[in-house]
């Protein structure tokens, strides 16, 4: 896979600046400053409950901060039609939430709702679904199957960033590299920006090129993936390495 | 009086008797006999006065501090809920005025206190009960199903939207008694309108066919709050940016 150092040469999808986070009295992001590049996989990382999620909520309007500003092409994400922001900036939640219904009704579920004349055949195929699960039941689906619904479902939509959080927790080791493979080929297919959570420092690894580390809501690091992870600028990046901060 | 002092004996004799046998229950049911008949009296007095009261601007008034209390009591089901009250309050209203109001322009009923206040009740009351069972379940249904809302929210769709299958699994839930009702209606329970009237020597005929207009009275109250209810009920959860309020 390509390791891309040029990602903020382009002009940037997303700009956090001083960026907090309160909910309930309690901080859960603090001060973030942050660029997300156009195209590739920009990796969020941090330990569970570092508040990673917290941060790609942001990103789509699932929230809104507490204090700072939050950019996305060049504009204030809060001056944007929240509806047609969403439309660009599509998210996929750590545990694949499917309608009642077949996966077809899944897959074209918010293509009908923008009226997008979505293609079907190629979307299950970038997918990796089998034609014949079309008019299947989703309760028949396993985790993995489901994840990938909820992935057609939402490049279904054609949007310009893919919001990925943690699509793999809960899929065995074979079905983890499937789909980190499947977001992987879909980036370059459809040319996506993807900003995926994980706290697994391998699949950061595999499948990132920048990152940002975020531990107890601080950003620790932003840079490119590989050189935090080979070599950490920060104490803290270090014992997140090396497992101590889990 | 006769009858009252006959049946006051066969209790005197049922409290004896269980005190004989050392049951322990004869001094609650002394109690629960004296507390029942203070409190029918005193509601005995209530309706008489009320029943007095020819105007109907009091009765309206009269029908109004019912809607009020049932709001009131509909609402601390889901005190957490903002705007709770006015929902109810709102939604009970209409569908009593709109029942009630059919009825006395067709003549089914008429404008007169023995009518409008104990019809006038079972409605509200009736629609207060929907009303809470509604509200308790879609509390609960969004509490436990937000990754399914915002999994909605994230591909686009509106809050009335991604809301809307938990809406309608809620109303159908609050219909539930009123259903069961209708099916057991005469077979199983003989309804109190229904019963009363043959107590009183109406003929049976006529005992069922006010019955019946009660019954679907109160089915079309309930369907008119509900309907309202539940119209304004999703906005309280989502503020206007689209996003999960709790």
């Amino acid at each position: 896979m390509t390791k891309g150092g040029s990602v903020l040469d382009r002009q940037p999808v997303f700009v956090l600046s001083q960026v907090c986070l309160n909910k309930n009295g309690r901080d859960i992001l603090k001060e973030i400053d942050w660029r997300v590049g156009a195209g590739k996989v920009s990796i969020v990382l941090g330990p569970t409950g570092s508040g990673k999620t917290s941060l790609l909520r942001l990103l789509n309007r699932l929230d809104d901060p507490t204090s700072g500003d939050v950019l996305y092409m060049d504009r204030p994400i809060k001056t944007a039609d929240v509806r047609d922001l969403r439309k660009e900036v599509g998210m996929v939640l750590q545990q694949p939430f499917l309608f009642d219904g077949t996966v077809l009704d899944n897959v074209l579920y918010g293509a009908r709702l923008h009226g997008i004349d979505a293609d079907v055949d190629e979307i299950i195929s970038l997918v990796g679904i089998e034609k014949d699960m079309l008019p299947q039941d989703v309760s028949t689906l396993s985790v993995g199957q489901s994840q990938k619904v909820s992935i057609a479902r939402a490049i279904a939509v054609k949007p310009r960033v893919l919001l990925l959080d943690e699509p793999t927790s809960g899929l065995d080791p074979t079905a983890t590299l499937q789909i980190e493979e499947l977001i992987a080929g879909l980036v370059d297919a459809l040319s996506l920006t993807c900003v995926f959570v994980t706290h697994h420092i391998e699949q950061a690894r595999r499948l990132g090129h920048r990152g940002i580390l975020i531990i107890e809501g601080t950003c620790i690091e932003e840079c490119d993936i590989q050189d935090m992870l080979s070599s950490p600028a920060d104490e803290r990046t270090r014992k997140f390495i090396s497992g101590e901060l889990r | 009086m006769s009858q009252l002092i006959a049946s006051t004996v066969l209790l005197a004799i049922a409290i004896i008797l269980t005190e004989v046998r050392r049951l322990g229950v004869g001094w609650d049911i002394l109690k629960g006999a004296v507390r029942s008949f203070i409190q029918l009296m005193a509601v005995g007095f209530v309706i008489k006065f009320i029943f007095g009261l020819e105007q109907v601007q009091y009765q309206i008034l009269l029908l109004l501090v019912m809607v009020v209390v049932a709001a009131y009591t509909a609402r601390g089901r889901v005190k957490s809920m903002p705007g709770a009250f006015r929902i109810s309050f709102i939604s009970i209203l209409a569908g009593a005025s709109a029942t009630l109001g059919v009825m006395l322009a067709l003549d089914i009923i008429d404008a007169s206190p023995n009518y409008l206040i104990p019809l006038g009740g079972m409605i509200i009351g009736n629609a207060m009960n929907a009303l809470s069972l509604g509200f308790e379940r879609i509390g609960s249904e969004v509490k436990q199903r937000r990754g399914e809302i915002e999994t909605a929210l994230c591909l686009g769709a509106s809050p009335q939207k991604a809301i809307e299958p938990l809406v309608r699994r809620s109303v159908k839930a609050s219909f539930i008694p009123m259903l069961n009702l209708m099916k057991i209606v005469g077979i199983v329970q003989m309804p109190g309108a229904m019963t009363g009237m043959l107590l009183a020597g109406a003929d049976p005929l006529d005992a069922v066919r006010i019955q019946l207009v009660v019954i679907y009275m109160l089915v079309a109250s309930t369907s008119i709050t509900m309907l309202m209810g539940t119209a304004f009920t999703y906005r309280s959860f989502f503020n206007r940016n689209w996003q999960l309020m709790g």
